[in-house]
């Protein structure tokens, strides 16, 4: 740990260029990375520090990235493996569940994104209406519940409750008049019920960080708004989402990186063979490949794939962003 | 400035490459095995004291420490060998083999249970892993374990690599001190009580069968047949195909056959779709877990018959709930009923001797006496000392049999339980010899399990593929793709076909199946099975 | 604090309040119910649990604490216990430190090149090399086996300095200015007129912390290969229900405990859930509404 070194005033820096927000840039300033340094000396050695540790312990390790590219061997390890070129980003693209996987690996991240996405915020935002405290604790709280179930018991849960004769299974039968039958072997059920299960335990813990940032919210703000003759409404609409509308962004911006990645744990515990026409993705698929042995390049493979796919969508969500609202990540 | 910084990176990277880097040169250090060989241990097994590194695949959560549990303490004593244990757990074994076969170093002895060498034995010896000179070792040091591979044609088959040595120690599988098959020790079973109430015999013929079927469902029970999670059962033995087993291929003499494109698998699929129209089969197969919902299942009364059922030889709930516990509700096992009048019944099960894989490290400075202390683990007493403890304590010797004292069976703790302080293999491993007699021994005292596996190993006919084959690195690297498109394709078909969400004809589906490599996977097994066959 | 003003209550604004209120209890239940379920199943008898298809709103046929003996009679758990609560605490103040001083950098205006830097750091959020090479980093700095092996790697994390830095962002740069006039070096300025202002931000991030500890048992897996006296409480866990749901594995153990799998599983997450249930509560102190940041402006 770089510990704190006295530092004398340095006038340079109290008075170093301030007030520019974030994503703006200083366009018409002149910089070189030398008057910087002297100017922000100690944010500079803050950021070796910082940037050490990245290097080490995320940078070091991407030499991994390689084994994509290999046939690799955990004795020859990455320099001594056999190269293999694009085999194994082949052996997944050329076989002929290529298309199927990738149309359920966007729809399940696209659903999620649209379904789970905005409800933590709405989740955030009705509960910072609420003014009884120990209603809104308790409801706080509780919702953060679900998170700590482990996944094999919750999805263990969803696979009983949809089972035929089980409680969700007769209540939508009871709705639609039908029969009860067990819910995921109908094919197409699988998407939502994926989704809604993620929301069941996302919900609450995901919601945590909207409630933080709403609780630091400038109280002047609504003051003013006050005095302007802004009701409740006006202040939700103007006071309240701007001010939390940074985090949402780089939530937002975040969560576009990882569309593609959906991950193969919960898809696993819920799906099987009746319903892999809309189940199946990437993920689960690789799961089912390595499962002879341990198969650590095609997993690299497939998740360099996802890497690239995943920047992608970032930068663009990002660019978009900076043009659309000004905030950005970078 | 951007290039400043992309240096610096770039500089960082490379210094933690190199350092990331390391010597992958295992070497195959110590001494070479040039000692004389031998006929018989003699104990101690080495003069001054010595120590090992045993890597061992161990479960067992009694102990804290392998060197407390006694048996362990009197082998110390007998072979003078001090053992580092480094303990695994079985859910863990991949995860760790692999990374500690990064580190360069390996421990003298490793044992990774169940778990395969990534990509084959083939693959440690030329890795520089697995000593080059094991079928040396073998032969000049381990006269119990050789005895017993002299002693059957099997064992000695699945002990034996394709190119003729033995380039790794396997687990023997027998009873107290011999080698005996574990048999096929899963099939078909219905409730005897509840047929019984239904006024009927045992039906033999698969029509039959439907019959009382359907008389239990009229008789209230509503899900009579319940299949296993995959779609398949036992009761396509009839048509003469495996279903369970999702590679979907089977043995026909010396010849590998695709399950999935037989005339029978159509037959077997066309039959249960249509005892799914009538509904005779539980919805809910596809989340029927055997394991947790068996118990509950029998308790209810709504399952005649059920298409996939463990003996307690391996599994734990059919002896521990239904044949054991409950008398009442027992399940009888079968074998396969006819289709047609004179069919012989079939079995399928893979006659394992030999199994998991132990091996001396390219690491290991002693391999002579490596292998001498591990054929002591063949040995009776060192048999008698894994698996039963020790005499007078754990088991007393009744006309030359070990039997296990009443202190064990009759304990507030679970036999098995309380034998993982006093015998090592009952932290769920298998060191040395595989005894499948002493789990009985301990829970039931009775042999109505082994009779369920005499029951099922009983036709004459079996399809399944013999466990031993092994495929050359290159096979596997072929066929593993083709393979997950192919169990993908036939697993989705056969629920799909079942439930009725595909009515895909017979025909275009073994068309399909083709199309993505189903041949060549029968090939390359065919080829592995020659291999096999020859050693 | 409450806010003080009056408010005409319109009635489109009590329609909502009811709507609120009801979609909140609702959203309540939901998330109450399956953890009830879950305490009730664990209580249950295991054979009907087994068959059970239904929410368990009462232990099914007869109150059963076997599993509850299975997984404390097991004495390492209480050591899984304390190593958890080890790496959580130094995990706390790693992380806590590390993300204050990374989010502090890369908020600062002043600081040109912070969005280049972010970016290269965010990068790591994308890419990463896999267990192996990881694993490989830590053996070379010889932090296996270590209890530095659990908390150091992973303390520093892309999403956390992003939330830090966002909230640090939107506290205005005349503080830091005025605190500099006054004599204020850096890390006073960080930590003690910044960080107080953040303190809902940086509460989040020591739960996130605390959870991620918690439910870590990878590290463990990767890091720890002969150290098991290091192991935290999910490993142990692990072992435990391992231990009861071994199936054909098995050759030996046909006493009852596989019946009692599922009964196990619902009792190792309430044994190992309720202790991390309760830190959330001490969290929601610091999500104060009312704080007037602005004030200090003029």
């Amino acid at each position: 740990m770089a510990k704190k070194k006295k530092k004398e005033l340095d006038p340079n820096q109290a008075f170093a260029p301030s007030g520019y927000r974030s994503g703006g840039g200083i366009r018409n300033v002149p910089h070189n990375l030398f008057l910087d340094i002297k100017r922000n000396k100690v944010v500079y050695i803050l950021l070796a520090v910082i940037l050490a540790y990245f290097a080490i312990f995320n940078y070091a390790p991407m030499v991994g990235l390689l084994m994509a590219f290999e046939k690799f061997s955990p004795v020859k390890g990455i320099f001594g493996s056999k190269w293999v070129g694009m085999k194994n980003f082949k052996d997944f693209f050329e076989g002929p569940y290529v298309g199927r996987l990738i149309r359920n690996t966007i729809a399940i991240g696209v659903l999620d994104l649209v379904i789970n996405f905005p409800a933590p915020i709405i989740f955030a935002l009705i509960l910072n209406e609420i003014h009884q405290k120990a209603f809104k604790k308790t409801i706080q709280t509780v919702s953060y519940m679900p998170y700590f179930i482990s996944a094999v018991v919750a999805c263990g849960l969803v696979v009983k409750f949809v089972e035929a004769g089980g409680p969700i299974s007769v209540m939508v039968a009871k709705l639609t008049g039908t029969e009860s039958a067990n819910l995921l072997n109908k094919k197409g059920n699988f998407w939502l019920i994926y989704v809604l299960q993620n929301m069941w335990q996302g919900l609450g813990y995901g919601s945590i960080i909207y409630l933080s940032a709403l609780s630091s919210v400038d109280q002047e703000l609504y003051e003013a708004a006050y005095v302007d003759g802004a009701g409740k409404w006006k202040q939700a609409i103007h006071v309240t989402i701007p001010s939390i509308m940074p985090m949402i962004i780089m939530m937002l911006i975040l969560r576009m990186g990882a569309i593609f990645s959906v991950g193969a744990d919960k898809i696993i515990l819920l799906y099987g063979p009746a319903n892999y026409e809309y189940s199946d993705v990437i993920n689960s698929y690789v799961y089912r490949m390595g499962i002879q042995e341990t198969n650590y390049s095609l997993a690299s493979a497939v998740g360099l794939f996802n890497s690239i796919i995943g920047t992608i969508m970032l930068l663009t969500t990002n660019a978009i962003s900076k043009r659309v609202s000004g905030t950005s990540m970078f | 400035m951007k290039k400043v910084l992309a240096l610096i990176l770039a500089l960082a990277l490379g210094l933690s490459l190199l350092a990331g880097c390391k010597g992958s040169e295992g070497g195959s250090g110590g001494k070479e095995s040039g000692g004389e060989a031998i006929t018989e241990l003699t104990l101690p097994l080495t003069k001054e004291k010595k120590e090992l590194t045993v890597w061992f695949n161990y479960s067992g959560s009694v102990v804290a420490d392998l060197n407390e549990i006694e048996s362990v303490k009197k082998m110390e004593e007998l072979t003078g060998v001090h053992i580092n244990w480094i303990p695994i757990e079985q859910q863990q074994v991949g995860e760790k083999l692999g990374i500690m076969l990064t580190s360069g170093e390996y421990p003298d002895i490793i044992y990774p249970g169940s778990t395969p060498y990534p990509g084959g034995v083939e693959k440690g010896v030329s890795d520089g892993v697995i000593r080059e000179d094991m079928n040396e070792l073998i032969e000049k040091y381990m006269p119990n374990y050789m005895a017993y591979l002299k002693s059957s044609e099997t064992a000695r088959k699945q002990a034996t690599s394709d190119n003729g040595k033995k380039q790794i120690i396997k687990v023997l599988v027998g009873e107290d001190f011999n080698i005996k098959a574990e048999g096929t020790y899963q099939g078909l079973a219905y409730r005897k009580d509840l047929l019984e109430g239904l006024g009927l015999s045992e039906p033999k013929t698969v029509a039959e069968w439907h019959d009382a079927l359907v008389k239990a469902k009229e008789n209230g029970m509503d899900t009579p047949f319940v299949l296993h999670e995959n779609g398949g059962s036992h009761l396509s033995l009839s048509w003469g195909v495996e279903t369970i087993n999702t590679n979907y291929l089977q043995l026909d003499g010396n010849k590998v056959l695709g399950s999935a494109v037989q005339d029978g698998f159509g037959e077997y699929l066309e039959t249960m779709r249509q005892w799914y129209s009538e509904g005779l089969i539980d919805p809910n197969f596809t989340s029927f877990n055997y394991y947790l919902s068996t118990p509950g299942s029998v308790e209810a009364n709504q399952h005649l018959l059920y298409s996939f059922v463990l003996s307690a030889f391996t599994g734990n709930n059919y002896a521990a709930f239904h044949m054991v516990n409950n008398q009442d509700e027992y399940l009888q096992p079968i074998v396969s009923p006819a289709v047609k009048d004179g069919d012989k019944p079939v079995q399928s099960g893979g006659r394992v001797e030999a199994k998991d894989t132990i091996f001396i490290s390219s690491s290991c400075k002693d391999p002579e006496l490596a292998a001498k202390w591990i054929d002591f683990n063949y040995t009776k007493e060192g048999e008698l000392l894994n698996w039963y403890g020790i005499e007078g304590e754990t088991y007393e010797m009744v006309d030359g049999k070990p039997q296990f004292t009443e202190k064990v069976l009759n304990n507030d703790t679970p036999p098995s339980d309380y034998l993982q302080k006093y015998a090592l293999n009952w932290g769920n491993s298998w060191f040395g010899k595989h005894n499948t007699v002493a789990s009985n021994k301990v829970n039931t005292g009775n042999n109505q399990q082994q009779d369920a596996v005499d029951i099922w190993s009983a036709p004459e006919k079996n399809i399944a593929v013999p466990q031993g084959i092994t495929l050359t690195e290159d096979e596997s690297d072929a066929i593993t793709s083709k393979m997950t498109a192919v169990q993908t394709l036939i697993s989705e078909y056969v629920i799909n076909y079942i439930i009725g969400t595909d009515s895909t004809s017979f025909e275009d589906f073994k068309a399909k199946v083709l199309e993505y490599g189903y041949q060549e996977v029968i090939d390359t097994y065919q080829k592995a099975l020659d291999r096999y066959n020859a050693r | 604090m409450e806010r003080s003003y009056k408010y005409k209550t319109s009635p489109s604004r009590i329609v909502f309040l009811i709507v609120a209120v009801i979609l909140l209890v609702l959203i309540g239940l939901a998330c109450l119910l399956p953890l009830w379920h879950v305490i009730m199943a664990s209580i249950s008898n295991p054979t009907d649990l087994n068959v059970s298809k239904d929410l368990i709103f009462y232990p099914l046929r007869n109150v059963d604490v076997t599993a509850y003996k299975l997984i404390l009679q097991y004495q390492r758990l209480w050591r899984g216990y304390r190593n958890t609560i080890m790496y959580c605490t130094l995990s706390c103040v790693i992380t806590g430190v590390m993300t204050v001083i990374a989010g502090y950098v890369f908020s600062r205006n002043r600081f040109y090149y912070r969005n280049a830097f972010m970016l290269i750091i965010s990068f790591t959020m994308l890419f990463n090399g896999g267990m192996i090479p990881t694993y490989m980093v830590i053996r070379k700095l010889h932090m296996l086996d270590s209890v530095w092996a659990i908390v150091v790697p992973g303390c520093l994390s892309v999403f956390n300095i992003l939330i830090m830095r966002t909230s640090m962002q939107g506290i205005s740069d005349a503080l830091e200015e005025a605190a500099r006039l006054d004599g204020a070096n850096d890390f006073i300025i960080m930590f003690r007129i910044i960080l107080p202002l953040c303190k809902a931000t940086f509460a989040v991030v020591m739960l996130f912390t605390v959870v991620g500890q918690w439910n870590n048992f990878m590290s463990a897996i990767l890091y720890l290969p002969t150290k098991q006296n290091l192991y935290p409480l999910q490993m142990e866990l692990r072992t435990i229900l391992y231990q009861s749901t071994k199936e054909i594995t098995s050759a030996s153990d046909v006493s009852a405990s596989s019946v009692y799998a599922r009964a196990v599983e619902y009792a190792a997450i309430v044994v190992s859930t309720l202790p991390i249930l309760i830190v959330y509560p001490f969290v929601q102190k610091y999500f104060v509404t009312g704080m007037t940041i602005g004030a200090v402006k003029a």
